[in-house]
């Protein structure tokens, strides 16, 4: 019974689950945030003469809509505004943060498992955070563009991605 | 006593129809004038609530290419209101706040405003 559960028997049988969750918890972290090129790559998206419900099928609702007075006599103009905003997160150091740890408790449990059986070490060795990389000093920002519709309900221009908050 | 009750009812009555954010927006609505720039504008009537660039207007020099919103609620007189006349004062008083917007140029200044609604 406890030749069964010691040694490499354990480490192969929580080695999976394991791996697998440190795997998906690292991806869900990673994509928690919004980075820098997926917002610009939102703003892109978005060109003069679509509709709104294409706006929407293109990168969701909007977060805020603001009516704009029409200035009297004036056909062509903008008459409501869609505003996208969006938080740049941690991302990617925060992703390596959660993968280190992860790896350093897997490395601790596996090599508790096996410390219980023939002793032999095994495993990851030196897997470590490693240096960041790519830090952004956007991290934590938020982010908006604006998108202005006209009297036909069509796209009449976009904003400038602009930070709003640190 | 159930002449102050009334004076009472009655004050309150009027102050929760009279004191809502209408008269207040409509006061500082008329404090803009076009011409004026954004600082002055500010120094007026405080920073706005909400601001927003307008995308695809027109190069005119009338184009509004941004919007500032001020809103106004005067919640404490609201609170009030809806204490004193309790449980009706919920009914009677307005809660929604009033709004209008400042729009400005290209060039920094003020084009035009718009009227006084309810909402946000």
């Amino acid at each position: 019974m406890s030749s069964k559960l010691s040694g490499g028997n354990v480490r192969r049988i929580m080695a999976k689950p394991l791996v697998a969750m440190i795997l998906s918890l690292s991806m869900l972290l990673s994509g928690c945030g919004t980075s820098m090129e997926r917002i610009k790559e939102q703003q892109q998206l978005i060109k003069t003469g679509l509709t709104r419900d294409e706006v929407r099928g293109a990168i969701g609702s909007p977060d805020k809509t603001y009516a704009v007075e029409p200035e009297p006599g004036v056909k062509d103009q903008t008459v409501e505004v869609w505003s996208y905003t969006y938080k740049v997160a941690g991302g990617y150091d925060l992703a390596v943060i959660v993968i280190g740890i992860a790896v350093l408790a897997l490395v601790v449990v596996v090599a508790a498992a096996a410390a219980g059986g023939k002793g032999g070490g095994g495993g990851f060795g030196g897997l470590g955070g490693g240096g960041g990389g790519g830090s952004d000093s956007n991290e934590g920002s938020t982010w908006r563009f604006c998108v202005g519709f006209g009297p036909d309900g069509k796209v009449r221009g976009i904003s400038s991605l602009e930070r709003i908050k640190k | 006593m159930r002449a102050r009750l009334t004076a009472l009812l009655c004050v309150t009555t009027l102050l929760s129809g009279c004191i809502t954010g209408e008269g207040r927006a409509l006061d500082h609505k008329a404090r803009i004038t076009p011409g004026m720039t954004r600082d002055e504008v500010r120094v007026t009537l405080g920073r706005p609530d909400d601001s927003v660039p307008i995308p695809g207007e027109p190069s005119t020099p009338t184009a509004a290419v941004e919007m500032w919103r001020y809103s106004y609620r005067y919640q404490f007189w609201s609170y009030m209101a809806m204490i004193f006349l309790f449980p009706f004062g919920w009914a009677l008083v307005k809660r929604t706040p009033y709004s209008f917007d400042v729009l400005f140029g290209a060039d920094g200044k003020v084009v035009r405003t718009s009227s006084v609604r309810e909402g946000k």
